[in-house]
């Protein structure tokens, strides 16, 4: 055999018909290879630990001790014993049926007028998108001097028109409101999407109800507002589910008070967890607050059949 | 062109929506960390560890020595020559280690301590001296200093079976986590050693145990009393020397030291709810009530002597400061250049009397050093006419059950308990060591404001601020709960006491349940 051969035979390996994996297979197992770091930790810190909480769910579990099986001990206590879970359910829902619309259609207010040919319009976009930016424990605390109600820049400002500002997170009646004023701190991030479905509106249909002498409101209302409907479905959605999850405020700020008049759902739920030691009755909420945000998601999904404008799937 | 882009939108949406939807569920059943935060929630009303009110001064005087040093270390240490032991940034000082334990365990292994201090102030920097010093005493001995440790994170650590040596704790995690078994009984090491537990505080020691044993070595007591600002007492015309005697007297020197301007309080007399944990669980005792019966399974503080005890701080709170909504007005009015609450409007001459910690000379040696202070226990209620209290809370450290270096461990408790450890503990601190001889060395009697007067109110310590049960973090959070009700008058008194029974009631209920 000639050297040129051997080395073919070297460069080639083994032949073809001897290999024990095919091309395909291998490259398959690369690309779990490649992917594996992510794999392991989606396997070890949420799949295992999503998986073993649904055991726990059904089980008095202390932490540091083992868990017992109590079958729906948990589930029944929280629906007929439980007077603070059924408080942080109303304060939870309260800021989704108050904040979330409040949120959406302030979102939707500053994406129109950012949509708006001005000079400088990229950096006024910038101005009011970057504060959604900035999150966690800094905005909490940001807004805990905000509000203060003595020398709170809000406090003042209504003092400057002649309003006695209330106690904000001092006063159970004003505490959630609060967080909602807090909330649309954030509302950049919503009105960026308004803006991605303004922007994809042709221009041709306002120009045509133009020529067929449609008012301004006419146009928002007959061609913006239905063919922004998936941005609509899209942004009220997601933040339904986020508002659900509410619970850096409230820990930072009130603790849940006063009066576990900011008591929300996320907040009870690790308070059982980690204050209280009840791993078990933790684990049985989350499945809870899962079921709720999942039913809740479902049923906006099928309304959303009804209301919700594919102008592509339309024609 | 139109359609494609479109679709294209739809997709965008369809799969942003389920990018979005997919995670958020996942989270909300457990399986996403990110809506919690890692740090450990401040306890409501914890203690402040001294991290903010260490004055900076080292003792005045060195105190040289002693030449007994040598006996009391082992002899193929460095260390026994005991001069300059300790690293000069403790204490600019040489200190005396003939008091330091003589240890029984093989000096030399690995300890890991765990705490949540820190290491740039205070309570973190006593934490590092002392474990340099163990080091230095004992060189063949490599500790760990973990300084951020969490709740969280030992829990996981405990539950997991990985655990560190050393662990400090708050005096309410003691019945948690001792009840729960995480806690090393150091009974056989005390007999063992004939360790003298008198040399600590009676209270320090009791809320170092929990069934009859003890669990863990006291750091630091700490204990709630009155402060008098005898500066306004004497602008007042009240009698500067005395402390009050009976709740009608810190109702009318109270409403006499408040005082308006232009319809706002300038100045509280006293108010009940300002005080370092849930107001009602000193109140109600310094009332008479009991908070659970002697076996810990029934709340008992649903009583004549709780309701009457509530109904004088909702009264006081009306009468001295024109109701609740004032004082959350006024702590918003006057956050100070240092901080906020009442910690710092103290030294400010904003308020005339507290039921406050030892901890409160601390801003007043920062912000008013001249300003005059005595202290007094809190008076009894009509129903413990003539009793006086004060309260004790503080932290401790523990060895956890299957600590890998549990003798080694118990050889640094022993140091931490020992005089020059209680030393270590002050030097940088505000903090009273729980060994009575360290917390009466001079050196730290000179440097610490405040600190002749209120020292002896450390013998008196007679409950603790906090419920001593595995459900003490519960019995917490529905002190506060049944408080604010009561302040903000949502419910009355009775009303609000038979619902926090209950909560606590079925609290209990849970809890030994789970235990059988």
């Amino acid at each position: 055999m000639s050297d040129t051969a051997i080395l073919a035979g070297t460069r080639r390996g083994v032949p073809e018909r001897k290999r024990r994996v095919s091309a395909r297979t291998e490259e398959r197992l690369a690309g779990f290879l490649f992917a594996s770091p992510f794999l392991v930790g989606l396997l070890l810190f949420t799949v295992i630990p999503v998986l073993a909480s649904i055991y726990y769910s059904f089980c008095n579990y202390p932490i540091i001790a083992s868990p017992k099986w109590i079958g729906l001990h948990n589930f029944v206590e929280m629906f007929t014993n439980d007077p603070q879970f059924i408080t942080s359910i109303y304060n939870t829902m309260y800021m989704v049926v108050i904040g979330v619309p409040i949120g959406t259609v302030s979102g939707l207010i500053i994406a129109l007028m950012l949509n708006q040919k001005v000079k400088g319009l990229a950096v006024i976009r910038t101005v009011y998108y970057m504060p959604s930016q900035f999150a966690g424990v800094a905005l909490a605390l940001l807004w805990g001097w905000l509000l203060n109600p003595q020398f709170g820049v809000v406090s003042n400002a209504l003092f400057l028109v002649g309003i006695k500002a209330p106690l904000w997170l001092g006063d159970p009646a004003w505490v959630k409101p609060s967080f909602i004023l807090m909330g649309l701190w954030g509302v950049g991030g919503a009105m960026i999407i308004w803006l991605a479905g303004l922007q994809s509106i042709p221009e041709s249909l306002y120009e045509a109800a133009h020529v067929d002498g449609a008012t301004s409101w006419l146009c928002f209302w007959k061609i913006t507002l239905p063919l922004l409907s998936p941005t609509t479905f899209f942004v009220v959605t997601t933040s339904v589910i986020a508002t659900f999850q509410i619970f850096t405020q409230a820990y930072v700020l009130t603790g849940g008070g006063p009066a576990d008049a900011s008591l929300f759902y996320a907040l009870y739920l690790f308070n059982e967890a980690f204050q209280y030691f009840r791993m078990g009755y933790a684990s049985a909420m989350a499945w809870v607050l899962f079921v709720i945000i999942m039913l809740l998601t479902l049923l906006q999904l099928k309304l959303a059949q009804s209301w919700v404008y594919y102008e592509a799937v339309k024609e | 062109m139109f359609s494609n882009s479109a679709t294209q939108r739809r997709q965008f949406l369809k799969l942003g929506l389920i990018g979005t939807v997919g995670p958020v569920l996942l989270v909300a059943c457990g399986g996403g960390q990110s809506a919690a935060p890692t740090a450990a929630p401040a306890k409501a009303g914890a203690a402040p560890t001294t991290a903010a009110v260490a004055p900076a001064a080292a003792p005045t005087a060195a105190k040289p020595a002693q030449s007994s040093s040598a006996s009391a270390v082992p002899t193929n240490t460095p260390a026994a020559a005991g001069a300059q032991l300790l690293p000069t940034t403790t204490a600019e000082a040489a200190i005396d280690v003939s008091n330091v334990p003589k240890p029984v365990a093989p000096m030399s292994g690995e300890l890991v301590l765990w705490h949540d201090w820190g290491n740039t102030s205070g309570g973190g920097l006593a934490m590092i001296d002392l474990v340099n010093a163990f080091m230095k005493l004992y060189p063949n001995v490599k500790m760990t200093n973990v300084y951020d440790t969490s709740q969280q994170k030992y829990l996981a650590a405990i539950a997991s079976g990985n655990v560190p040596d050393l662990l400090k704790l708050n005096a309410f995690d003691i019945p948690t986590l001792g009840q729960r078994g995480a806690l090393m009984a150091l009974d056989s090491y005390i007999s063992r050693d004939n360790w003298d537990m008198k040399q600590y505080f009676d209270f320090a020691v009791q809320q170092c145990s929990w069934a009859g044993k003890v669990v863990a070595v006291t750091h630091h007591p700490d204990i709630r009393c009155v402060f008098v600002d005898q500066g306004i007492f004497s602008d007042v015309g009240l009698d500067p020397t005395k402390a009050p005697a009976s709740w009608d007297d810190i109702v009318n020197w109270g409403t006499k030291i408040s005082t308006q301007k232009g319809g706002r309080y300038t100045r509280f007399g006293y108010v009940p709810a300002w005080t370092a944990n849930p107001w009602p669980t000193q109140v109600m005792q310094a009332n008479g009530a009991t908070l659970m019966s002697d076996d810990g399974h029934k709340a008992t503080f649903n009583s004549d002597a709780s309701v009457a005890a509530l109904q004088w701080a909702l009264d006081a709170t009306d009468q001295i400061d024109g109701g609740y909504n004032n004082t959350v007005e006024f702590s918003a009015a006057n956050k100070t250049a240092q901080g906020s609450g009442d910690y710092w409007m103290f030294p400010h001459d904003l308020i005339g009397m507290c039921l406050e910690g030892n901890w409160f000379w601390a801003p007043v040696t920062i912000v008013n050093p001249g300003m005059k202070v005595i202290n007094g226990m809190f008076p009894g209620g009509p129903a413990a006419e003539g009793q006086q209290f004060v309260f004790g809370g503080g932290t401790m450290v523990s060895i956890l059950k299957g600590a890998k270096h549990a003798d080694l461990a118990w050889e640094w408790l022993k140091f931490l308990g020992s005089p020059v450890g209680g030393y270590l503990v002050q030097a940088r601190t505000s903090d009273v060591s729980g060994n009575i001889a360290a917390a009466n060395d001079p050196r730290i009697l000179d440097k610490n404001l405040g600190r002749q007067q209120i020292l002896p109110l450390f013998m008196k310590a007679n409950r603790f601020h906090y419920l001593a049960s595995p459900i003490s973090n519960q019995f917490d959070d529905e002190m506060t709960r049944m408080g604010q009700k009561i302040l903000l008058k949502q419910s009355s008194v009775k009303q609000a006491l038979t619902d926090s029974t209950k909560n606590v009631q079925k609290a209990f209920d849970d809890f030994w349940a789970s235990q059988t």
